[in-house]
């Protein structure tokens, strides 16, 4: 079945782009290569650097973890919302903890669309992320 | 006609004065001036009360010129329009009262002063004539020495007769006197006067005393005659008794020479019988000695008897002595039986009294086992308090150590989190890789050496590969196991910490390395600084294990590295350092943070102070440091400044 469905990606010929950003290179490392089947993932090692692949084309998915030094998930999603208002990708955070006043306030006013806990389950985010694709 | 000779008078005065001077020596001319004179001294003086019928002069003078020249005047002139009436006098008379001008010659000087008295301060105006007491003249026609007869004036006199004077009074050749010479010179002799008066009054007290002196010692001369007088008379008295009595004397002295008289005839009398009674005493005499032989019998009897007598008074004395021995005896006896009785009676009282005491120490020995057993219960009972107590204060800690660990939870979930997810998507993306390749080992297996379709099954790998995405996969499973085997690793360390962090230490010491148990705290901690902290370490890798108890060093440690944390709100640096010092390790954590001002870091180290909003700090935290730190004998310092930062600095003992 699985070998039919990634059939049926490759059939399609154009693969939906993703970008993930966490502070963790294992994390980095684990998530490209469990959806390198499915989607064109991109990694950025920190928000700075997410900005600058966003500079450089359009995704049409930004995950994040939530806590990095220097600019967190929400300030980039923050920023986001401010430099690419016009085409805006579907947002999702990935942290280990959901009680963060932060993220609220980023489902309020950042556009973020969906909160995933650490650890995540590789058939449940590749439906979320389906459906954030989908959905923009 | 009259005012002619008015003028005429003048003009002879001032002739007089112009001219005659002293050419003329003639007493009538003399007479004449002083006529002019009275005349003008009348014309230029004002009376008040201008109401006499004529105006009155009066000469006191015996100079029959001078006294002819003023008739003659008073005769044919007029002054102040008003006819003269003179009148003469020898010596002072009442009528000189009555008139308005007075004039004493230099003969009747003598009167002058009375003359004064009787006319001062009346309207009249007296003139002399060579008066030298200055201070009482008012007009003083005197003679100068070129022979000029000149006048002067005592205006204050003058005004004193409530008299005015014209101003022509001057030009006549009056001199005014100096009036403040003569106050003076009667100041002078005013202070003479009192001078003589103050040496007059000494003398008159010494003369006083004189007197009282002189008084008394008469006083005593007097007293000493009345006493004398007295005494003599008293005497006069003993006297008198004395004649009085020598009377009686020689009256009785002529009785007894009456009574001897008879007594010599009673005597001869008495002669007689005497004789008569000698012989009866003769007789009696012989009766007595016989008398006498008889008593000396007697008394020889009586002798014996009395001896006799003796000897039993002597074997009844020796009895009484006995019976006063016996009888001290008794007595002796009778005090000791007392003596007894008494002694008795206090052991008695004495053993009754010990009876009471011991009955009461009976009864205070059951009250103090009562309360001893009281005490013993109360004792256990504070022991189970203490012991409660011990074991709360041991929750207590625990607890905090539970709560920072509640409000750490946050920052460990994630931290756990991460690893863990390494791990669970990692197995999960090696098993699609796996399956990816199983296929290809699958082919590559069923290969025999020596078979024939030997090319094409390698084509089928190689499509099969391409498909699979064989080299992605082969690349990644190492990286896979790697990032799996991390997250394992990272997973048991960070429950290493967790558990070292929250043991409850057993009362035993045990190695500690600080170094890890400042590397756990930050482990724990790294969710909660990661984000806008740096950590800069400077460890002394010298330093070797101390004993403690490590989960309480850990728990104190993570502590003040949390709270450095938390004083930090936009980005900063804690520095974390480590050294040996005289056998104590010094901790430092030093931070960019906030600060502590003075009033906050006199109440850093209470329990339950704290700045954080509630549910975030228990307000133990440092509070419980303090405790753990001081149980190992070591010391927490702070230096702090505000908005510049803080420095903890923990001295722990090797030992």
């Amino acid at each position: 079945m699985f070998y039919q469905c990634s059939n049926l990606q490759r059939s399609m010929k154009t693969k939906s782009k993703i970008l993930y950003v966490d502070d963790e290179e294992s994390n980095l490392r684990i998530f490209k290569d469990s959806f390198r089947r499915d989607f064109e993932v991109q990694i950025a090692i920190s928000a700075y650097e997410a900005l600058e692949i966003l500079e450089q084309g359009i995704v049409d998915v930004v995950i994040t973890d939530q806590r990095m030094p220097g600019m967190t998930g929400v300030e980039l999603l923050k920023e986001i919302n401010e430099r690419f208002s016009d085409i805006p990708p579907e947002r999702l955070i990935v942290s280990g903890y959901s009680e963060d006043s932060d993220i609220r306030q980023a489902f309020k006013e950042y556009r973020l669309s969906k909160f995933i806990p650490k650890p995540w389950n590789y058939e449940d985010l590749k439906q979320t992320i389906i459906e954030a694709v989908n959905h923009k | 006609m009259k005012l002619r000779n008015a003028y005429k008078y003048l003009i002879i005065t001032i002739a007089c004065l112009l001219c005659f001077s002293g050419a003329l020596k003639a007493q009538i001319n003399r007479a004449q001036i002083i006529g002019g004179y009275i005349y003008n001294f009348g014309n230029n003086i004002n009376w008040t009360s201008n109401d006499f019928p004529d105006f009155k002069i009066v000469v006191i003078s015996s100079n029959a010129d001078i006294i002819e020249e003023l008739t003659t005047m008073s005769e044919n002139q007029r002054i102040q329009n008003k006819p003269i009436s003179l009148s003469t006098f020898s010596k002072p008379d009442p009528a000189i009262q009555d008139a308005q001008l007075v004039f004493v010659t230099s003969d009747k000087l003598s009167y002058y002063m009375s003359v004064f008295d009787m006319i001062e301060g009346k309207e009249i105006l007296l003139v002399s004539e060579n008066f030298h007491n200055k201070s009482y003249v008012m007009l003083n026609l005197y003679d100068a020495e070129d022979e000029r007869i000149l006048f002067e004036i005592n205006k204050p006199n003058i005004l004193n007769q409530s008299l005015a004077m014209s101003e022509e009074m001057l030009l006549m050749s009056g001199t005014e006197i100096d009036i403040a010479s003569i106050y003076l010179k009667s100041q002078h002799s005013l202070r003479d006067m009192e001078m003589q008066i103050a040496s007059f009054t000494d003398e008159l007290d010494s003369l006083k005393l004189d007197i009282s002196v002189t008084n008394t010692y008469v006083e005593n001369q007097r007293n000493l005659i009345r006493t004398q007088k007295s005494r003599i008379d008293s005497q006069r008295i003993v006297q008198e008794q004395y004649l009085l009595r020598t009377t009686e004397y020689e009256a009785t002295i002529a009785e007894q020479i009456h009574l001897m008289q008879t007594d010599e005839v009673l005597l001869s009398h008495m002669e007689d019988s005497l004789g008569r009674t000698r012989e009866e005493l003769q007789n009696q005499n012989d009766e007595i000695q016989v008398s006498k032989e008889i008593l000396s019998d007697q008394k020889i009897r009586i002798d014996s008897i009395n001896n006799e007598i003796t000897a039993r008074n002597k074997v009844l004395s020796d009895k009484d002595d006995i019976i006063s021995k016996q009888k001290d005896t008794m007595f002796l006896l009778w005090i000791i039986i007392f003596i007894s009785i008494l002694f008795v009676m206090l052991i008695f009282y004495a053993y009754q009294l010990n009876r009471k005491k011991s009955k009461r120490l009976k009864k205070q020995g059951l009250e103090i086992k009562r309360i001893n057993i009281e005490l013993g219960n109360n004792n256990e009972e504070l022991k189970i308090t203490l012991d409660e107590m011990q074991q709360m204060q041991q929750r207590l800690v625990q607890s905090e150590k539970m709560a920072s660990l509640g409000i750490l939870s946050a920052g460990i979930a994630h931290e756990i989190n991460n690893p863990i997810n390494f791990v669970y998507a990692g197995i999960n993306s090696l098993l699609r890789d796996f399956k990816d390749i199983e296929p290809i080992i699958a082919e590559i297996s069923k290969l025999k050496p020596g078979a024939r379709d030997l090319h094409e099954k390698l084509v089928t790998i190689e499509q099969l590969k391409k498909d699979n995405y064989f080299e992605e996969a082969y690349e990644a499973i190492p990286e896979i196991i790697a990032d799996i085997k991390l997250g394992a690793d990272r997973t048991a360390e960070i429950i290493k910490g967790l558990r070292s962090f929250s043991r409850t230490d057993k009362r035993e010491l045990k190695d500690l390395d600080i170094h890890e148990g400042i590397e756990t705290s930050l482990l724990l901690l790294k969710n909660k600084y990661k984000k806008h902290v740096s950590i800069v370490k400077d460890f002394d890798n010298n330093i070797s294990t101390i004993k403690c108890y490590p989960g309480k060093i850990n728990q104190a440690l993570l502590n003040i590295i949390s709270n450095a944390i938390d004083s930090i709100t936009e980005n900063g640096t804690i520095w974390i350092t480590t050294k040996m010092e005289d056998g104590n390790i010094i901790i430092s954590v030093k931070d960019t943070g906030c600060g502590i001002d003075a009033e906050m870091k006199g109440k850093l180290f209470d329990p339950f102070y704290t700045t954080k909003p509630v549910g975030q700090g228990t307000g133990l935290g440092l509070s419980i440091t303090y405790g753990i730190i001081q149980e190992h004998n070591g010391e927490i310092k702070v230096i702090s400044e505000p908005d510049k930062g803080s420095e903890f600095v923990i001295v722990l003992p090797m030992q």
